[in-house]
């Protein structure tokens, strides 16, 4: 069953070159494919800190419904601050659905537990600020909690109007999008504390977040991607909010053929790039698309993958982009195929995420 | 000659141009065309324009000068495309501010019927304040006067015409070869509106065309709430999981009924045996035995069924869930018994609660595991509470009353680092905050302790502002010697026989009585201390150093413990496992303790004491050696020398006495000397009171003189360098005199009373005191702030006056190059008074080498990591190395004696040879100054209080800088072990008991303690520099990468530790 396989006329564009003829879609963007990807849908994916040589990508992925442990989110700590408990190697913080956390240490191979919430838990972030360093973790609890890894309670534990739907942070900003569309940007400094509930710049449910920085390096905005193809850059603090926060179109059909009906689709992550400050998107339409939002243009979107893309991230250096294409359940349980098979491709990004002009 | 030939021309002939104007010979050559050929050549023109634009085109100085904008338009008046120039031009930044250059763009857009790309023009031109600012005003007016008749542009549309504007200025190779009308719109890929919720919604974007979500709506809503994606999916893996449980449920309660039958009919057969039996003995047993007795089957029935269903609330209870009433639950157990049970049919509380049958017994599997563990850990605990543990070790980890302490002490401490990097010299409230956060801590277990109910993991309150989990280690800067805070052992010595506030300021010899029915009353095991006085020294040598004060929460965590075996929290198992380590004994000690219960107390601080020497203490049947003061140089020893050195006439030294004259050489009689010597003695009397003894011991420490008959023959045997009279002595001999030193003074006036929030004044300048960094029996050291400069510093006060580390620290001055000094502890200055001594020491801020080792075993490894360890024994070998050549022993070389200063925070050099490696050595007051001695001068005396005893000192011989490296082994071993160094004699060969198998690069560790341990004689140094370079050639080659990162990663905790502890 092929669920987006639909507009071939993309997909196929550019087989020719290689010789191929077959009219498989699933990576006509010729990237690398990484092998053995997970069997379920992948939900979140990771580059290892720059802090450890070479690069190392780790994929989260719903376990086969069977199992228990399903990971919703990852982050690989220890980057961006080096210490705490880097030596050889790293932790993986895993948060799920069985509404804890886990600490993975990928040299003894074993996970420990280090968060527990009430409900499935959404989103993990690893927090070092100069006076502390902690997990937070946003659960469908309506609490965002912040845990020492060596003790059984949270050092503190926020509550949230709403459902944590999905986080993003960059010291001293963190950022949550909850259900309902709500918004709540915290201060991590000296100890976490709401900054500011904002009113969602998007009509429709908020899906994906990744906070942005300025010139100096520091967390100024965010963008917010929604289920319905759009994409909100908004600035904490802009010297002219009415210009310098704007939204954009996103992750949908045949863009200005106005005579047959637009198709939608979701925006299901974010990424900025750690150089370039330019930003992906990818969405359920299968596409990944590359912005430069200082410039409001459209670098790249690519052709379209026959399944959604779930995931993607770039590596510390911006060199490699990777995305992860499975289902990603908007359509519900009857669409599930799964016998599909999930990839995970690596794409040189070090060109095509180069803003056009750095004058602007 | 045409344009083309005239421009080489000008273009070599440019080679030659030197002015700081390279535009002006330009602008004077196309001044000289253009009056050449007034009219044609337009074209030609274009030549020398473009030359002109591209030669210019990155020098900033013309960016916005008239002349080139000028140009610039010229050049772009030839072309067809005039905007694709402008474009350019100004993406290079060229005539960003210059109105000229956006005047020609717009009407180009005008003229070409573009009004929106002028009007976009306009607006950015006026966005960048562009020069001349009234021109521009007056012609965007005029422009918008010209096509106002049109249709407008609308203000929404703004930032979208930006966001065109901006697409049409990017990439211009491509951009030059469309047609110029074609250009922005065929950029514009991406049609950005102000916010989708708030904006104006322009009608021809979001209006006209349909949309369709590509997703199923329907899905995401679930009883009105919206769901997620993932939601969508979870609630699918929820019911899954729910139908597991249910069907595990039903299974485990099933399992749980067949159980129940079967334990019926197995009650129902023992009960039939006993009826039986009950016939069969006929009824002379009726009397004892109550419910057999009713023979007849439907009363034995019940009760089975009674007991039966009592079983079963004892199991309900065992796990706590305890729902089961007593009503509802006999019945079916009636019933099973009475045979009508069917699995299906419970109908009672038997199905309702089968989740918590089924708990029942797995609860009561649990419940003896945890109560095994902590039986594991208090043995440890036993062994070893009663052991005045060494205080340099100290207790590693936090205890849970200081693992978690309460949340708003942490938010205070966390608000008053960030308040300290700002207000630096307003911390004055500091030393109050952490007084009373460690007296909570102190203060914490006392009631748990009487209530024998200790809640390990204090939940935090809800409202639990921000706990920031922190281990606090000790709050001691461990500045100079630091002796460390005698209030504490104390307190938690007392405490242990009954709460009894103790206070800090009390003699200790008053302790004396607490302590020994402490020991007594807690271990039954040992004797009744028959000499309050020896019982004192190993308290003393237990409050001589830093960090023991750890000790009491040590003792009350296990303490805890005992009252609280069953507690499950699996946080604090592992805290335990953390802990309990380092009490580890060997089983040398244990033996040791087990046969002269006395001696633990210095045996099992991790003091060394050879195996040798204890039997030999149990062959005479003596009291405890003695641990004692012996020979403290500071003069507060009195006390403990006198019994200890009874206690010491040991077998080694009552024959050898007589012989100790002949070696005497240096035991002048005491002659008045300078005054300054004498003062402390005078100070000495009525302040200490141990002093009182100190007339009858002095006749003993002369005789403790245990001579070894080997002694070789060039050496000069000393008995004891830190003979109180020895140092006044030859502090008196000091010409020039100590006290003539710039930084020392002294005041004809007892020492200032000191305490934090005090300002002292000394001389001209003056003192704040911020807080006690630490106290101990000898000095007490705070915290201080100079309020002109800000500096901050350490004050050790110290009662009687200790001039002699003064007077090694101007050794160290004089001696030591420049550039090594700042390896030791430093102090500026030494106040003398009539009583004691002030002296003013750098503060070193980031704790000991201890505090870091602690940090480690905190954390899932440990120990150190091998790198670390290596670096810093590199570091300490360098040190030390330094120190001798400077002909100083500094007898107290221990981990806690080495402190992490800003350096170690900074550096990034791991050069075998570098000095900047952040390590200080401090506490030079018992340091001997080799110099004053004859060559070849060795010692005799044991130091016991010194964390450790070299080898030397423990079989008898004489030494001399072997105890530097004896200290050195110790330092290193606790490094790499994290537990203190114990050493053994086998063969004749010293050697430690740790186990080096596993330890990386255990052959060099194995031959650095070896080297160290074994030092031939006094004239035979080691050579520390050869160790070092093997250490260092390791390091380099196996760990140069990863040294940087494990540094990094304990400069960070170092710093969170440090944070956490302020």
């Amino acid at each position: 069953m092929s669920l987006f396989g639909t507009a071939s006329s993309f997909g196929t564009g550019g087989t020719g070159v290689f010789g191929s003829t077959t009219t498989d879609s699933h990576n006509p963007m010729k990237d690398v494919e990484v092998t053995s990807p997970p069997d379920d849908s992948i939900s979140c994916l990771a580059f290892s800190p720059p802090t450890m040589p070479g690069n190392f990508l780790i994929a989260g992925s719903w376990a086969n419904d069977v199992s228990w442990l399903l990971s919703q989110s990852i982050e690989i700590y220890a980057d961006r601050n080096q210490g705490w408990i880097l030596c050889d190697g790293s932790k993986v913080f895993t948060a799920s659905c069985d509404k804890t956390a886990k600490m993975w240490d990928l040299n003894s191979n074993q996970a420990m537990q280090i968060a527990q919430h009430d409900g499935p838990i959404k989103s993990i972030h690893w927090i070092k600020a100069p006076n502390y360093s902690c997990i937070m973790t946003g659960s469908w609890d309506k609490t965002l909690k912040f845990w020492d890894t060596r003790s059984p309670n949270p050092m503190m534990s926020l509550q949230m109007p709403e459902r944590c739907y999905c986080a993003d942070v960059v010291y001293p900003m963190a950022v949550v999008a909850t259900a309902e569309r709500g918004l709540i940007v915290y201060q991590l400094e000296n100890q976490p504390s709401e900054f500011r509930r904002i009113d969602s710049p998007l009509k429709h449910q908020h899906r994906c977040v990744a906070i942005f920085k300025d010139k100096q390096n520091k967390p100024t905005g965010f963008a917010l991607g929604s289920i319905e193809g759009r994409v909100a850059i908004h600035y904490i603090n802009p010297p002219n909010p009415a210009k310098d926060n704007f939204t954009f179109k996103c992750h949908r059909s045949n863009g200005t053929n106005t005579t047959t009906p637009q198709d939608i689709y979701a925006v299901n992550a974010i990424s900025f790039h750690p150089v370039h400050g330019t930003l992906a998107t990818v969405g359920s339409d299968g596409r990944f698309s590359f912005w430069d939002k200082d410039a409001r243009t459209k670098l790249k979107t690519s052709e379209q993958l026959d399944q959604p893309i779930t995931a993607c991230c770039f590596n510390h250096n911006g060199n490699i982009f990777a995305y992860a294409s499975s289902y990603d359940w908007s359509k519900g349980h009857e669409y599930y195929n799964p016998q599909k098979k999930n990839y995970i491709f690596l794409r040189n990004a070090a060109e095509e995420l180069k803003p056009r002009n750095k004058k602007w | 000659m045409d344009i083309a030939s005239y421009l080489r021309c000008f273009e070599e002939s440019l080679a030659s141009y030197s002015g700081d104007d390279p535009l002006d010979p330009w602008d004077r050559f196309v001044d000289f065309l253009e009056r050449r050929q007034p009219a044609g050549g337009g074209s030609e023109m274009s030549l020398v324009f473009d030359a002109l634009v591209q030669r210019f085109l990155n020098v900033d100085q013309y960016a916005n000068d008239v002349r080139y904008v000028n140009y610039c338009i010229r050049c772009a008046s030839y072309r067809a495309d005039p905007a694709t120039l402008y474009a350019h031009v100004f993406s290079r930044g060229v005539g960003s501010r210059t109105a000229a250059l956006y005047l020609a763009w717009a009407r180009h857009f005008e003229q070409k019927g573009m009004k929106d790309q002028a009007d976009a023009v306009y607006l950015k031109a006026l966005e960048n304040q562009a020069q001349p600012e009234d021109t521009l005003l007056h012609e965007y007016r005029q422009f918008q006067s010209r096509t106002r008749t049109e249709p407008p542009a609308s203000g929404a549309r703004v930032p979208l015409q930006n966001s065109q504007l901006t697409n049409q200025m990017s990439p211009q190779k491509k951009a030059a070869t469309g047609s110029p009308s074609k250009l922005p719109l065929r950029r514009t890929v991406t049609t950005t509106s102000r916010a989708e919720a708030s904006g104006l919604q322009r009608p021809s974007q979001d209006g006209g065309a349909r949309t369709v979500s590509e997703y199923s709506e329907e899905a995401l809503v679930h009883d009105g709430v919206e769901f997620c994606f993932e939601e969508v999916r979870a609630e699918k893996y929820f019911r899954k999981i729910r139908e597991r449980q249910e069907r595990e449920r039903r299974e485990n309660m099933q399992q749980q009924l067949r159980q129940q039958e079967q334990e019926v009919q197995r009650l129902q057969s023992m009960l039939q045996q006993v009826n039986q039996g009950l016939e069969a003995c006929g009824g002379s047993h009726c009397a004892t035995l109550q419910a057999p007795i009713f023979s007849s089957s439907s009363r034995s029935r019940r009760s089975v069924g009674l007991r039966l269903h009592s079983d079963l609330s004892l199991i309900q209870e065992a796990a706590g869930t305890g729902s089961g009433s007593e009503a509802t639950r006999p019945p079916p157990v009636l019933s099973d018994c009475s045979g009508t049970a069917e699995p299906q049919a419970p109908g009672s509380s038997a199905q309702r609660n089968p989740d918590e049958l089924g708990a029942a017994p797995l609860h009561c599997g649990l419940a003896p595991e945890p109560e095994e563990k902590f039986d594991v850990s208090q043995g440890g605990a036993a062994n070893f509470s009663h052991v005045t543990p060494n205080s340099s070790l100290g207790f590693v980890q936090a205890t849970p009353s200081r693992a978690l302490p309460s949340p708003t002490v942490n938010t205070r401490e966390a608000l008053g680092v960030i308040m300290d990097m700002f207000q630096a010299p307003t911390f004055l409230d500091e030393p109050f905050q952490g007084a009373s956060m460690l007296h909570r801590a102190a203060a914490e277990p006392d009631p748990d302790l009487e209530t024998g109910v200790v809640p390990l993991v204090p939940e935090p309150p809800a409202s639990a502002p921000f706990t920031i989990f922190q281990d606090y280690e000790d709050k001691e800067n461990g500045s100079a010697a630091v002796p460390f805070e005698r209030s504490r052992p104390a307190r938690a010595l007392t405490e242990l026989s009954g709460p009894r506030a103790d206070r800090p300021n009390e003699a200790p010899s008053e302790l004396i009585p607490d302590e020994s029915t402490m020991w007594g009353a807690r271990y039954t095991s040992l004797a009744a201390c028959p000499n309050s006085t020896t019982d004192f020294a190993p308290l003393a040598q237990f409050v001589s150093t830093p960090f023991a004060h750890k000790t009491p929460f040590g003792g009350y965590f296990f303490l805890a413990e005992e009252n609280n075996g069953d507690d499950e929290n699996v946080f604090i198992r592992r805290q335990t496992k953390k802990l309990s380590p380092i009490m580890e004994q060997s089983p040398a000690d244990d033996a040791a303790a087990a046969g002269a219960p006395l001696l633990p107390p210095s045996a099992r601080q991790g003091t060394i004491m050879a195996d040798g020497f204890a039997s030999s203490c149990l062959s005479m049947t003596q009291p405890p050696p003695p641990p004692a003061l012996l020979s403290f140089r500071d003069q507060t020893l009195g006390p403990a020398e006198a019994s200890g050195g009874e206690a010491h006439a040991s077998p080694l030294q009552n024959p050898l006495r007589p012989s100790r004259e002949p070696f005497q050489i240096l035991e002048d009689p005491e002659r008045p000397g300078s005054p300054e010597p004498d003062q402390s003695r005078l100070g000495d009397v009525p302040m200490s009171p141990q002093c009182a003894p100190k007339a009858s011991a002095e006749p003993d420490r002369t005789g403790d003189v245990p001579m070894s008959p080997a002694a070789p023959g060039g050496l000069q045997l000393v008995s004891d360098p830190w003979d109180p009279d020895r140092i006044s002595e030859l502090l008196s001999r000091l010409r020039p005199p100590l006290t003539s030193h710039p930084c020392c003074y002294s005041w004809p006036c007892a020492v200032p009373s000191i305490g934090p929030k005090k300002t002292l004044s000394m001389g001209s300048s003056s003192l704040r005191v911020d807080a006690v960094l630490g106290q101990g029996a000898f000095a007490t050291v705070f915290q201080a702030t100079d309020p002109v400069t800000s500096d901050r510093m350490v004050l050790k006060v110290q009662k009687p006056a200790n001039p002699w580390e003064f007077y090694i620290n101007t050794c160290l001055d004089a001696r030591l190059p420049p550039a090594v000094r700042h390896l030791f502890g430093s102090i500026r200055s030494a106040h003398l008074f009539l009583d004691g001594s002030i002296m003013l020491g750098e503060l070193h801020n980031y704790g000991t080498l201890l505090n870091a080792v602690n940090l480690f075993r905190a954390q899932s490894d440990r120990v150190m990591p091998p790198p670390l360890v290596l670096h810093f024994a590199v570091c300490i070998l360098h040190t030390v190395e330094l120190l001798h050549a400077a002909r100083i022993v500094h007898a107290d070389i221990k981990p806690d004696n080495f402190l992490l200063g800003e350096r170690f925070l900074e550096t990034r050099s791991f050069d075998a040879d570098g000095v900047n490696h952040g390590l200080v050595l401090i506490d030079l007051g018992q340091s001997i100054d080799m110099a004053l001695f004859p060559e070849c001068t060795a010692f005799t005396a044991r130091c016991l209080t010194s964390g450790f005893q070299c080898t030397e000192m423990l079989s008898g011989k004489p030494w001399s800088y072997q105890t530097d490296y004896f200290g050195i082994a110790g330092t290193v071993y606790c490094l790499l072990f994290g537990t203190y160094m114990q050493v053994v004699k086998e063969g004749g060969v010293w050697r430690t008991t740790g186990t080096f198998r596993r330890k990386p690069h255990a052959d060099l560790w194995l031959d650095l303690f070896h080297t160290l341990l074994n030092v031939p004689d006094c004239g035979a140094a080691p050579g520390l520099q050869g160790l070092r370079r093997r250490l260092a050639a390791v390091l380099q080659q196996h760990y140069s990468s990863k040294l940087a990162t494990l540094k990094s990663r304990l400069v960070v905790q170092l710093l969170e530790n440090h944070r956490a502890r302020r």
